[in-house]
């Protein structure tokens, strides 16, 4: 794990002074193709190495991180323009993830790219922050009539909306899991215990805890990975920043018992140690409570995160990366979903996946 | 060392192989394919470009090549890939070396925020450069070829890269993308010139690339000093005019035609307005060439 030059940047910065300049010529493609070339800039930049490196290093630097002070001031804005169409209904909207340490200035915001914004509303009111979203120039991603219903029936989230103009898309969040989920939340929980960020008081986001068990179960019960090593620095972060608080790993193990999510906490604690050097005290670990069985298959699941958790590069992708991944892909479908409803969903996208082919 | 300096044997195999590394203007590229054509046209156009003999830190790893599937072989297709992503997508096989040239402004436009970047030609005489912005069609790379050939010195034809720093223009210093007429235009006004394939039936028409002067490629770390602005429009058998513009009017024209404005945000609005205020801003339409290279030369020589 140590040869890779992005973990062994990411683990300790320091480690960047030995770098030759063809070191620097993969550094920066792994962290290009993983969305992190931005957060490189900031690794240089807590050493203070920025001037000791080539100008033309410095220039790609530079340049990631002016992109990434776009994506922060697109965020801002469109957080600006949701709670402008949202103005007139009382509604708490709650920002997850990137747009939440955004909105705090949490070091982890920094150059941090983004694709979307992702949003969470009380259930009872979703109906009505789609309309007032559409009336104001946000439409549908999804216009498949089988994608509505989905999305409606069995999901988490309402089908994405994305504004004409500006294009951003919006993920409109009901709940951190889908329904179906194998790990039953407590999202009312969640969302009384949320805060405001600024004077307003409809923009808000949930406690440091509640976004870190947030962050953990998004990563450990999806089935994507292409960002897995993005998510885990987020969760490394997060951790280095609030775990300075007093009785800060009581509280966390506290939250993702009561939401029945020891499990994405054990694992999210356990790979940002072992591949980011997390600063997690090990009876911290040990104290999750969890099934001896569920310990016992650590041997496989840890064969399979190891090949997920790696730059989005080719010089770190071998043959076994697909391999784990697609486990995964099914372990993350498996957990959405019970098999009688996941098998015939899946069918359906495999279908018009191939239609779709076909007809182009 | 510079890429002529190889045999056409000898470049092929490497850009079969390990791939090339070659600079234009202040970017190192590491390109790799398999393509014939390519090799050829790449051969040609950027013979007096340097390269280097070994592997060395590069801005961006390109290759084209044909997928492995049954696309190789049924209506072909190219891919380009930077590194290994698929940044757009594939190509009909008869327009892969246009795709080498477009594929390099998108990774300059998208990846090179250390610059403002304006979709405009930048020429250089007398220590003076003029910046072409304008819109496909307007007869900007037109232009651009036509003074090239007249002694003007061509920077970029494509992109004008603006140094965030000292308003500087960087030099690219790659071919010129001419399209339908202008290619025949071009063609027979020297029989000196270069010219790759012409390429038919792309999105922009036919396309064709011009090999640029000599002088442009071996001076292309020098920068120039903006001096005007200039947004042309060819207009068939027109009477020449060289009218000044209102700078307001002409920072609109340049951001719209600029990449990276609004990544740039307030820097990009203080730094084009810096280079507003260092210009002289025109509306130039020519119907002529020979008439537009006299406007433009007295336009460097009396200020």
């Amino acid at each position: 794990m140590n040869n890779i030059l992005l973990i062994r940047a990411l683990r300790n910065p320091a480690a960047i002074a030995d770098f030759d300049i063809l070191d620097w010529d993969l550094l920066l493609r792994q962290a290009r193709q993983s969305n992190l070339l931005p957060k490189l800039y900031y690794i240089v930049k807590s050493i203070n190495h920025h001037s000791k490196l080539p100008d033309k290093i410095q220039d790609i630097l530079v340049s990631a991180k002016k992109m990434a002070d776009k994506h922060r001031q697109t965020v801002i804005w469109e957080i600006d323009r949701i709670s402008e169409a949202l103005k007139d209904i009382p509604v708490s909207v709650i920002y997850l993830k990137g747009a939440a340490y955004t909105l705090q200035n949490l070091p982890v915001s920094d150059g941090r790219l983004f694709s979307d914004i992702d949003i969470l509303i009380d259930k009872k009111l979703i109906n009505k922050v789609e309309h007032y979203l559409i009336l104001n120039g946000w439409v549908s991603v999804k216009q498949s009539n089988y994608d509505q219903k989905y999305y409606r029936k069995w999901m988490h989230e309402i089908p994405p909306l994305k504004h004409r103009r500006r294009l951003i898309v919006v993920d409109i969040h009901h709940n951190i899991l889908p329904p179906t989920a194998k790990f039953k939340t407590n999202i009312d929980l969640l969302i009384d215990s949320s805060m405001h960020v600024n004077e307003l008081n409809n923009v808000r986001v949930f406690s440091p805890y509640g976004m870190l068990i947030h962050s953990m179960a998004h990563l450990f019960c999806e089935g994507e990975f292409n960002n897995g090593l993005r998510d885990l620095v987020d969760i490394d972060e997060l951790i280095r920043l609030f775990s300075k608080e007093k009785g800060f790993w009581d509280e966390l193990l506290d939250l993702a018992n009561k939401q029945n999510l020891n499990i994405p906490l054990f694992y999210g604690l356990r790979y940002s140690r072992k591949i980011l050097s997390t600063p997690v005290p090990e009876d911290v670990i040990r104290k999750i409570s969890v099934s001896q069985l569920f310990r016992v298959n650590l041997v496989i699941m840890d064969r399979l995160f190891s090949r997920v958790f790696i730059p989005n590069h080719k010089s770190c992708i071998k043959h076994s990366v697909y391999l784990a991944k697609f486990f995964l892909y099914i372990r993350g479908h498996y957990l959405r979903m019970p098999l009688h409803l996941l098998i015939p969903h899946l069918m359906i996208k495999l279908f018009t996946v191939w239609n779709d082919k076909e007809s182009h | 060392m510079i890429l002529s300096s190889l045999t056409f044997h000898e470049a092929r195999t490497r850009l079969k192989s390990n791939g090339l590394y070659f600079k234009t203007g202040p970017f190192t590229i590491h390109f790799n394919t398999h393509i014939e054509n390519i090799t050829k046209n790449f051969y040609k156009l950027y013979s007096e470009n340097q390269i280097f003999e070994q592997e060395v830190f590069s801005d961006f790893h390109i290759k084209i090549d044909l997928p492995n599937n049954f696309r190789r072989w049924v209506r072909p297709q190219v891919f380009f890939y930077l590194d290994n992503e698929i940044p757009f997508k594939p190509l009909p096989f008869n327009q892969a070396y246009p795709m080498l040239e477009w594929g390099m402004n998108w990774c300059i436009a998208n990846h090179s925020h250390q610059y403002l970047i304006i979709h405009a030609a930048v020429l250089e005489k007398n220590n003076k450069a003029i910046i072409l912005p304008a819109e496909p069609g307007s007869g900007k790379s037109t232009l651009a070829a036509i003074l090239t050939l007249n002694g003007w010195r061509l920077l970029s034809d494509e992109l004008a890269l603006i140094s965030l720093k000292d308003l500087s223009a960087i030099p690219l210093s790659r071919p010129i993308n001419l399209k339908n007429d202008s290619i025949d235009i071009i063609k027979s006004m020297s029989e000196t010139c270069i010219f790759s394939d012409v390429y038919d039936d792309t999105n922009k028409g036919s396309v064709a690339l011009l090999k640029t002067s000599n002088e442009s490629v071996s001076r292309a770390d020098e920068v120039a000093i903006p001096c005007f602005i200039i947004k042309p429009k060819y207009i068939n058998e027109s009477k020449a005019s060289l009218a000044r513009v209102s700078p307001g009017k002409m920072f609109m024209h340049v951001a719209e035609n600029s990449f990276n404005y609004s990544v740039l945000g307030k820097e990009g609005f203080e730094v084009l307005s810096n280079l507003i205020d260092l210009c002289g801003c025109f509306d130039f339409i020519y119907g002529n060439n020979t008439e537009a290279v006299n406007i433009m030369n007295s336009l460097v020589a009396n200020n």
